[in-house]
């Protein structure tokens, strides 16, 4: 982070900028805590520096109240930082928490093996991590509602299944598994004609891959 | 496959869960133990599942342990199922006294901004790889938190006064820039010419004090990180203007920001799920206290005496602590040159121990006992972090007490959401014996503020370097004091005192003998202690 600098709002673009790196490569970037805590300074010395522009605004209004003055052109720029600010960390947070749901949707829900991955645990805010957890726990009881056998609002809907059975090929070994049909010995490498909602959940984290 | 094996699956599956034998065979014995009717199967796996998931450590496949761990914290609630009664927790179940041998070693990463788990075993030796990074995760952790602080961090606006705003430099900086002010943050270290030099990252700068007046609050130390301006002159020295200790950061903040690493190797906890304990421990547990105890001189008579009658006073106010915890020295003369007399006399006072507490059952019971070896001591090493006392002398103690814990010094206690660390050194000599500034014209008080203030502001249980008192180098984050304690127990023959400094409430209890008998009760639900005296001349009545 570059300190010569700059004029107001500059943090706020970086901030989003980066937004728009993780967007265009797909990944999600370390939670930038500094640059966020930096803004949030910025925007309460921006709001001091507003302070007495106000006060002397509001005094020169009650001076003569018949030919109201507008406010000082200071103060509608340092508002339209304020503003500004803001609205990029609002959006930065948007962004990252609706890339959190989709790598929670594209897990099928399995937020264990989302937050035991070190690699994105560790980019992930504490907060973060919690609203995961609390957005977990929302799924849960809106499925619960559902039964447990009508409908599993986890599946894909891009890729409509039309098949009832799928073969599979074992990609990471997670050992015996058992199914509502019976007992199966998943090892790397073997392949499998599996009824499709036994595994899928399999499929979805990676441990099996589906054939042709 | 009966219709039960094929719903517990389907629950499981819902969750995107799968069983193993071992695990589905456990969840109908589980079944099984509470009596379940097939109508109440669903809810009850449903139950079940859902608190598995919750858990840290769960995997897609359902591991038997964590199964059975959180099947028993259900039923723990569940025996509070009764509204009138309020929820009952054990404390027990939240106290984890943990040793610093066991806390897995976190690196304070430049490049990627946070503290990084070194997955290479530690050894006792230590490596000249992680002598270096046990000095540099000092400076790193403390600079981190510096430049987070508001009085440093680069102003964001950019305004006239920015040329006077001075901001954090580098000593590769200073180079060819005389007559201009700096801001360094860097270890106080002895060049070898016996000039006091300060040193960072990068390279090092002599110290020229003549033109400061004093120092800021607390006590510099050689090997303390400080926080440095001055103006940097033609012979390559800087003139300083003023020294302080860097500024230190609430437990909160650093929790916001580090929460979801394991500091203490017994799973990480969430920020929400902090401030949900915080509150049943202060509600529920308001009258739970741990009590600490130094210098129990195990050689002298009158320290079995103390200890009866605070035991004693225990039973007739029927008020038992949750925890005992005993700082050493367990003799009041050193003995690691003794003769093989003294050993064994060194022993037998402790089998005395055990046999004194082994006649309150309440206590040797229900009670924890925590043994922390001191300097005098006869452990493996005698360098920080030190082991345990060893087995041999402990034997009886083990034998009789229900719950009784050996750490090493210094230990860590999880309670719940507080971290409580122990030290046993004797901290405020040692500090004193290596200063090299402190304000002029200090009373005992000041000096006591001083020690807290340092030792937390330089987020390090021994802020001197390597080569007066080193320390096991993979096992230095052991003495790190990064997010802060929630409580720290300085056990020194120093003076008792309690200081509370940026939330942690820091303390020593004193010598058990002195005028009276002396130690401390602390209260997690008010994190405070108290301070307890049990008159000496009460002798004669036991």
């Amino acid at each position: 982070m570059s300190v010569e600098t700059r004029q107001y709002g500059d943090l706020s673009t970086q901030l989003v900028l980066e937004s728009r790196r993780s967007t265009a490569t797909d990944t999600l970037l370390k939670y930038n805590d500094s640059l966020v805590r930096s803004i949030i300074r910025e925007q309460r010395d921006l709001e001091r520096a507003a302070a007495p522009l106000l006060l002397q605004a509001a005094a020169a209004a009650e001076d003569d109240e018949d030919n109201a003055q507008p406010p000082p052109p200071a103060l509608m720029i340092l508002q339209t930082a304020i503003l500004r600010n803001k609205r990029c960390l609002l959006a930065y947070h948007h962004h990252r928490t609706a890339r959190l749901r989709d790598m929670y949707w594209t897990v099928g829900g399995a937020l264990p093996h989302l937050l035991s991955d070190a690699d994105t645990r560790s980019r992930l805010s504490p907060h973060e991590a919690d609203y995961l957890r609390q957005y977990h726990d929302s799924v849960m009881e809106y499925r619960a509602d559902l039964g447990t056998s009508e409908l599993d609002i986890m599946a894909g809907i891009e890729k409509p299944v039309n098949d009832l059975n799928v073969l599979v090929k074992v990609k990471k070994e997670c050992g015996v598994i058992e199914t509502e049909l019976g007992t199966i010995d998943f090892r790397k490498g073997q392949r499998f004609m599996v009824r499709r909602a036994d595994i899928e959940h399999l499929i979805v984290q990676g441990y099996l891959e589906e054939l042709g | 496959m009966d219709s039960r094996d094929r719903l517990i699956i389907k629950v499981f599956l819902k969750f995107s869960n799968s069983l193993g034998p071992e695990a589905l065979s456990k969840v109908n014995e589980i079944l099984g133990e509470i009596e379940a009717s097939d109508d109440d199967v669903e809810s009850i796996v449903e139950r079940l599942a859902t608190e598995y998931n919750k858990q840290d450590d769960a995997q897609m496949k359902v591991s038997v342990d964590v199964l059975e761990r959180v099947y028993e914290s259900l039923q723990e609630q569940g025996d509070t199922s009764d509204p009138d009664e309020k929820e009952v927790i054990d404390p027990s179940s939240h106290l984890y006294v943990i040793d610093a041998f066991e806390m897995p070693c976190w690196h304070w990463s430049i490049e990627r901004g946070t503290f990084e788990k070194v997955s290479t075993p530690l050894t006792v030796s230590g490596s000249a790889e992680s002598r270096v990074s046990a000095v540099r995760d000092r400076l790193d952790i403390i600079r981190q938190c510096v430049l987070r602080n508001e009085h440093f961090a680069p102003s964001t606006l950019p305004s006239r006064d920015r040329q006077r705003l001075v901001t954090l430099k580098s000593t590769k900086q200073l180079l060819g820039r005389a007559g201009e002010r700096f801001l360094l943050l860097g270890m106080l270290t002895h060049s070898k010419e016996g000039k006091l030099c300060l040193e960072d990252g990068d390279g090092s700068v002599e110290l020229d004090f003549s033109k400061l007046d004093e120092p800021g609050e607390g006590l510099f130390t050689e090997g303390c990180f400080a926080l440095v301006e001055g103006e940097y002159t033609e012979e390559g020295t800087l003139e300083i203007i003023a020294i302080g200790q860097p500024p230190c950061e609430t437990r909160q903040t650093a929790r916001s920001i580090y929460g979801h690493i394991d500091f203490l190797g017994q799973g990480s906890t969430s920020i929400l799920e902090d401030s949900k304990l915080a509150v049943r421990v202060q509600e529920d547990l308001a009258d739970l206290h741990l009590f600490f105890l130094s210098d129990v001189w195990l050689d002298q008579a009158s320290t079995f005496v103390g200890l009866r009658k605070m035991f004693d006073h225990c039973i007739e106010n029927d008020f038992f602590p949750t925890m005992i915890v005993m700082c050493g020295n367990f003799t009041s003369r050193s003995i690691s040159h003794g003769s093989s007399l003294d050993i064994q006399r060194y022993q037998d006072n402790f089998d005395s121990l055990a046999d004194l507490i082994s006649e309150y059952p309440r206590f040797s019971r229900y009670v924890h006992f925590v043994f922390v070896p001191g300097p005098l001591d006869i452990t493996v090493n005698s360098i920080l972090p030190r082991r345990s006392l060893l087995s041999s002398f402990t034997a009886r103690l083990k034998s009789k007490l229900t719950h009784a814990h050996f750490p090493s010094n210094p230990c860590r206690i999880k309670f719940f959401h507080q971290e409580i660390v122990i030290f046993r050194e004797d901290l405020m000599s040692r500090m004193l014996r290596n200063i090299v500034g402190v304000k002029p014209e200090v009373k005992s008080d000041d000096l006591k503020k001083y020690l807290v203030q340092t030792i937390l502001d330089q987020a390090h249980l021994n802020p001197l370097t390597a080569n007066i008192y080193p320390t096991l180098s993979d096992f230095d984050h052991a003495l790190r004091l990064y997010p802060l304690p929630t409580a720290l127990i300085l056990a020194d023959k120093y003076d008792r005192y309690k200081v509370t400094y940026t939330g942690c409430h820091v303390f020593n209890p004193g010598s058990f003998l002195g005028n009276s008998y002396t130690f401390s009760a602390f209260k997690p639900a008010e994190v405070n202690s108290e301070e307890c005296f049990l008159d000496l001349d009460a002798q004669e009545d036991t």
